[in-house]
Formats: structure tokens, sequence, C-alpha cells
């Protein structure tokens, strides 16, 4: 299962420099700062294939690609997916423009216009009379449903999206699945997602509707490191170098060309899953046993095999699996082979903890979220690995769906959706 | 309900002020933050006595801007924004207390404009034109207020409307109550749906006939004892009756009590005095009502019939919006064009949910697209008819002729 822990992006061979997934506070403010300076460098926007990742960071929103699939997520995320009931075509671009509009607004910040002085306000004041500049994050993805015969995009579908496949070990309940847009926010406090979401399903009332939400949660590093996920243990250890633009361009961003559509350049699929976690019968196993079953030490976050959570496991010297199991979720998430380094993911997790079972369990889990370049060869490849692995018996895949997160908008005349729209035209 | 002040002009007397000498003014302090440079200028003040309102005040340029106003005198004002001809308003502060300071913003366009300050003695006291320079602007949202003669002949087409709704109503009613009597509880139920739809299509949203509301139409929820509660009347407790098929004796109770209280109505309504401001509260609160009541199923008591109820306030609503519509007319035609058109296509959305035999789709068997399509085509109402009250509003100095 993808859904916990550092698995699914355990870091291969190919990228073991500037591993985001490391960061410590200290070094995510680092991180921001390179990559500030780095757009003050780029100035211009490099062609695809070729650029330093993050390349337009001048400004806060504008860029080749959504810039929170290279972030690191904040404390406070929301997962929202939408269904659109635009009537037409022209209402469907509209909504495109209105959503970009207001994230550009709620990314950017400022005072917000007045409506007039007989006219509700035109924000909901949650962050005071001024929008802060810059704290909030957002991606938009459109789902494989989108692509049907309501606005004239099915002959622009991305090759490899559609529904989110159900595999063996998932209990989806379908009212919590799947949808025509997908919502991520991000931000240090929910108060800013909040405002956001409340913001942008203001100004969208007619165009779509909330399908399903949930909100996630990253705990700072318990002492140091990787946050920890509810089971625990440290989650997304190694994740591609979104500083490689090699690592990018290979694993993440779509690149032009067969079988992709030419509007898809520059975006990325986008996997959401919601994973309960039953908790309570995890924190009833003994500890060597759960660290059997993940591959790392629970306290460390070291591989079984190391000592430091960087550490990389050394598969080859232990065929058998005696130290870690062939079954452990990181071996299978990625085996560290030549032949299974196409299949990485770029993982982005979030806690979620939202109320109790009616059995009086809590409800928790994990809010997993990975971006790739092709759906198929990449989460689904890792997911079938898992299947039937021991820690299915602790975790269980509820919700979620697959979408499509466009290219980023580059400039005011741009929106989200724009190159699908134009070129279904 | 709407938390808009009613009470913008109140004399608003401190004791120690009561005997001392009263100066009357107002001071206004122009700081210019310009939204799209961000720069300040030196903030200006103006102090005016009881006999000016912000005279010398320097006019900002053109564009979003917020004006801090310091009321430095002993009564309550009202400071308003005012086009040269008196009329639109760009920008208000209701209500401000003595010492009190507030921010008055506005979206100015390229032009001559003066301030007005209204006591609470109702004397309105204007500042000179001062002309404001700059770029124009596309996004200023005058409105002109709405005035006693205007409104009044409206309140009364309302008020014979509802009338003759209540009319039908009781007859109604009346029949249920005999239909009931005489155990004909097949066509009771249909009767019920009738009169029930009556009640409905009046948009009786919060207050609209006092009390009777919640003995006409109440739910069982806050009662006590709930669903058992003796204190429970009206159409839901009928329908709760009819449907869960309780004794012949009960649901006859009942029946007779609606009836009654209807009839009781009639009678009352003629008395009643209708606030000139509930025509345009009702035009949203009808249907913010429904999203919450009917949308969610809470109200439903076994009949199923929510979106028969909806259909029914969606008609409340278009009577509510015909009658208010020569206000918006001149002022608003482009959104009094969109309110009727999104009425319509939500009526229109509704009717598709009533089948051949006139039963309607209960709300517990729409699937996920059907409901969002309800709930985004009336949320999308909702959203443009949010100004509407405000558009429309009466201040209480002008709420009688």
């Amino acid at each position: 299962m993808t859904s916990n822990d550092e698995l699914a992006n355990d870091s291969g061979p190919i990228s073991t420099e500037a591993d985001d997934g490391l960061a410590t506070s200290i070094s995510r403010r680092g991180f921001l700062r390179a990559g500030a300076a780095a757009a003050a460098a780029a100035g211009v926007t490099p062609a695809l294939g070729s650029s330093p990742v993050q390349a337009d960071q001048s400004h806060p929103f504008h860029g080749q690609h959504q810039r929170i699939v290279t972030s690191l997520p904040s404390h406070a995320g929301l997962f929202v997916s939408f269904d659109v009931i635009a009537p037409t075509r022209a209402d469907m671009v509209e909504l495109l423009r209105t959503l970009t509009d207001r994230i550009r607004i709620l990314v950017t910040g400022g005072i917000p216009p007045f409506a007039g002085p007989a006219a509700p306000t035109s924000d909901n004041g949650i962050l005071g009379p001024v929008i802060p500049h810059h704290q909030l994050s957002a991606a938009v993805g459109v789902g494989s449903s989108l692509f049907d015969s309501r606005y004239g995009f099915a002959a622009a579908k991305p090759a490899v999206l559609k529904l989110m496949a159900s595999f063996p070990d998932d209990n989806l309940d379908p009212s919590q699945c799947q949808g025509d847009l997908s919502l991520v926010l991000y931000a240090a406090e929910s108060d800013t997602v909040i405002h956001a979401l409340r913001d942008i399903t203001k100004y969208t009332r007619g165009m779509m509707q909330p399908r399903w939400r949930i909100d996630g949660f990253v705990s700072p590093p318990r002492p140091t490191g990787v946050p920890r996920n509810l089971l625990g243990f440290n989650d997304g250890i190694a994740n591609p170098s979104v500083n490689s633009a090699t690592a990018m361009n290979d694993l993440v961003w779509v690149q032009p060309g067969h079988p992709e559509p030419a509007w898809t350049a520059g975006g990325t699929y986008q996997v959401i899953r919601i994973i309960r976690m039953l908790v309570e019968f995890w924190d009833r196993v003994s500890l060597s046993e759960q660290e059997l079953m993940i591959g790392r030490k629970r306290d460390s976050g070291a591989p079984l095999d190391g000592k430091l959570q960087s550490d990389i496991p050394n598969y080859a010297a232990d065929p058998e699996g005696v130290i870690i199991p062939t079954t452990a979720h990181i071996r299978l998430a990625n085996p560290r082979t030549p032949q299974t380094e196409p299949s990485r993911i770029l993982r982005r997790a979030s806690n979620y903890d939202r109320g109790i079972d009616v059995n009086g369990n809590l409800d928790q889990g994990l809010v997993f979220t990975c971006y790739q370049q092709d759906l198929e060869r990449q989460f689904e490849r890792v997911q079938t690995r898992l299947i039937g692995e021991p820690l299915v018996d602790y975790i269980s895949p509820i919700g979620g769906g697959y979408f499509f997160v466009v290219p980023g908008v580059t400039s005011t005349s741009d929106y989200f959706g724009r190159s699908l729209v134009e070129s279904t035209a | 309900m709407r938390a808009k002040t009613q009470h913008s002009a109140q004399t608003f007397l401190i004791g120690a002020i009561a005997v001392a000498v009263v100066v009357t003014g107002v001071v206004v302090t122009i700081a210019l933050m310009d939204r799209a440079t961000s720069t300040t200028r030196v903030p200006t003040s103006v102090t005016v006595n009881d006999e000016s309102c912000g005279e010398g005040w320097l006019p900002p340029h053109s564009g979003q801007r917020e004006i801090p106003v310091t009321n430095a005198g002993n009564s309550v004002v009202d400071v308003t924004l005012l086009g040269s001809n008196n009329l639109l308003i760009y920008g208000e502060i209701e209500a401000m207390a003595p010492g009190a300071t507030r921010t008055l913003t506005a979206v100015i366009p390229p032009g001559r404009f003066r301030l007005g300050c209204t006591y609470s003695e109702n004397a309105t006291v204007y500042s000179p034109l001062v002309t404001v320079s700059g770029a124009a602007v596309h996004d200023a949202h005058p409105y002109q207020q709405v005035t006693y003669s205007q409104i009044a002949p409206l309140v009364t087409r309302y008020r014979a409307d509802v009338s003759a709704g209540l009319a039908v109503l009781a007859t109604d009613t009346d029949r249920l109550r005999v239909l009931i009597d005489t155990g004909q509880l097949v066509q009771a139920k249909q009767a019920w749906l009738v009169a029930h739809l009556d009640y409905a299509r009046l948009g009786a949203a919060y207050d609209t006939f006092g009390d009777f509301n919640d003995e006409i139409d109440g739910r069982p929820n806050g009662l006590p004892q709930g669903v058992d509660d003796p204190g429970w009347t009206g159409f839901l407790r009928l329908e709760y009756a009819l449907w869960q098929n309780q004794p012949a004796a009960t649901v006859a109770s009942v029946a007779d009590q609606l009836d009654t209280y209807v009839h009781q109505l009639v009678l009352a309504f003629a008395e009643q005095t209708t606030p000139l401001n509930d025509l345009s509260l009702r035009a949203h609160e009808i249907l913010e009502n429904t999203l919450q009541f009917e949308l969610t199923g809470e109200t439903d008591q076994g009949s199923h019939t929510g979106l028969a109820t909806a259909a029914a306030n969606v008609q409340g609503t278009e009577m509510i919006l015909g009658v208010i519509a020569p206000l918006l007319e001149k002022g608003e035609p482009t959104l009094l064009a969109k309110l009727k058109f999104e009425l319509s296509q939500l009526a229109q959305l509704l009717k598709t949910y009533q089948l051949p035999d006139g039963t309607w789709t209960p709300v517990q068997s729409l699937t996920q697209t059907q409901r969002e399509q309800l709930d985004g085509a009336i949320g999308n109402y909702l959203e443009t008819v949010s100004p509407v009250p405000d558009l429309l509003e009466i201040p209480p100095e002008a709420s009688s002729p």
C-alpha cells in the first residue's frame, strides 16, 4: 500500500542528493530560498525538457508548472473533489477562468475588492481585512469524467487518465471517490486553506459542487527528519529530487509527444488516496512486527539494515529478506532495481483525523497523494507490487481519485486548462 | 436573519453629555490607501461642526479608497459618500457612535462628490462638492436608496397577494379536515400536499407570520419531547401522523388544530403590519430555508415531498421578485434579469422531479449528480440575490411617510 509511509518513494539510486524529504524545518526554508534564488536567476521560462525546475519563482502563482507539486506539503492541507455542473462548454471555460482568478487573488493576497456599500463583502474576512501575501498554494486537476460528452473535451483526454482503479485490498466508498476536478490547498495554518475553500466555492457555486473532501495535516519532525504518519513511522523519507530537472522530467512532468495530447505537456498525473489506518489494531502489535512490516526502525526511521534515516537499504546483500523481509512495505514499494526505477513517484502525504467510527474506533489515516508522469507505469505498478503485503491488515483505502494536474498558469491572461480548451476549440 | 443594523440613527445619549454643552461634529480623516500602488499619503483630517460635514476634506484620487472617519460630536451619525446628484451612494458608515473612528470604503470614479452626515434627529448636513481625479474605474458599485413612497405601494400589493393565498390555503385545510374527519385517508394525503404547497408558496420564511409559522409549519426540533411533544402542531405534525399511521383520533385532532390555526392566521394577517424591508429579505430567506431544510430532507416526516415544497418555495420567491422588480428595473436591470433567469432555471429543474402521476422524487432518492445540480442551482441564485436586501433597505428614518 502506498499509503503509509515512506514507502512508495523510497528514494532510488538515482536521487540520493538533495532529497527534499529529508528537510527539517530549517532546511525547508533553505529549500524555499534556493528556489527563489533560482527563479531570480532564471528570468525567462526555459523550454520544457531542459528547464530548471521551479523556473519562474518571481511570481507567487504564475509558472510553467503548478508549483504545489514540487513544494513540500505545508502543515494544513485540504483535498477537495468537485463535480462540474456548468451547463455549457462556455460556462465550463468561465469556471476555469474564475478558478484561476480566485486562486491568483488568494495566493497573491492584498486588500479584497470592495463589493459596494449595498452588498455583502467580496471576502469572507477569515484572514482579516487584508489577505496575506503568498501564504497559500493550490493545485487544480481534472478527472477523467470531465472528458465525457459534456464539454467537447473527449478527444483531448490525457492518455492514461481514467477512473481510479479499485485494488484487491481496497474498500472504496463511491461517495468519497472520483470527481471532475480536484483542488489541493496547502498553507501553514488551517484558517488559510479554509478561507480559500470558502472563497472558491462562493464564486463557483453554480458551476461546480463539492463531491468529497478531506482535511489533512503534516506533523512537525519528531524529533528530527521526516514527519511521522499516524502509524508512528516517518513518512516520505525518500523522493525523487525536485531540484533535479532530469528526475522531474523523467518521473513527474508529462513531456511533449505521443501518446499524450500536446496540451498536457508540463502537467502531471495526480493520485489522491484516502487511506484509513486501523490505529487501535496497529497499536496492539509489537514494535518488532511493525518494523518488519514497514522495513524501517520506528525510532530513527533508518532501514532495518542501516543506522540513519537517509541510509539506502542494501537489498542485494539480503536477497532472502532476512533483515528486511521481501514483503516489507519499503521493499515492495521501491525495490531499488534498475527495472523498477521508472516506476518511482513523487509522494506527498498528509495525515488525517476526523472523528470516530460506529464501533468507537478513531477515524484516522493518511491522505496519500502522489504525482507522476504516467499513472500506469508508476502509481499502479507500485500499488500492484503492494497487493497482499502484510501491512494491508492495518490499513484500508476508502476513497480518492485519479486526476491530471493541468500545466501552470503563466500570465494574467492565462488560465487553468487554457491549452485544453484551445486544443479542442 | 440578516443582521444589518436596524438602528442606524437612534439617539445615543450619554449621561454626562446630556448636560454638557453639545458640540456636534464630525472629523473626517482621509488616508489614501492606493490598492494599486500601496502608496499612502499623509492623512489629512478635517473637523466640522454640526453645521457641516467634513468641510474642507481633501478628495483622494480615483480608485478603491479607505477613508477613516471620526465622529467628534455627541450624536450618532450616518456618513455617506454621495455623487454630485446627492442620490448615488458610493460608500457609507451606519450609526457611528460619538467618539468612534471607522473606515468608509468606496470605489470612487473620477467626478464630483460630497459627504453627507445624517444625525439622529434626521437632519442631513452636506460637505461642499469636491473633485476626484485620476484614472477611470469600472468597478464602482454605487446604489440609490429606495424611498418610502417607492416601496409602500409594493408592500400593499404583496399583502394583497398573500391575503389571496391565505384564502386559498384556508379553503384547502377545510377540505383536508373534512377528508380526515370522514376517514378518507388516501385522499387526505393528497389534500395535505395541496394545502402544504399553498402554504409553502407564501414563503413564510422566518417571522413573516409571527408565531403562526411555528404553529402551522413547525419542526419537532427543539421541543423537549421531539415528535411526541404535545406542543408540536401544524403541517409537519399532520404529515407525521398521516404517514406514520397514527390513530385516527390523533390524526383528526392534529388536522382540526391545523385548520384552526390557519383560520386564525387569516384573521390575524389583516391586522399585522408588514415591515417595509421584509420583501427584499424574503427574496433570499425563503430559498435559504429551502436549501437548509428541504434539500437536506430535514423537514421530511414521511411524505417525501421535499422537492414539491422546494418548487412551491421557488414560486413564492418568484412572486416576491415580481413585486420588488420595479425597484430594481432602473438601477440594477442586469441583476434583475439574472435573478429572473436563475429562478426560472431552478423552477424548470425542480419540475423534472415531478413524476407523470403527480408524485415527487424523494430527496433521498436523488443521485449525487442530481443533488449537485439542485444544490448548485439554488446556491447560485442565493449568491446572486445576496445584495438585494441591502440594495433595497429602507433606513429607519425613512420607514414612515
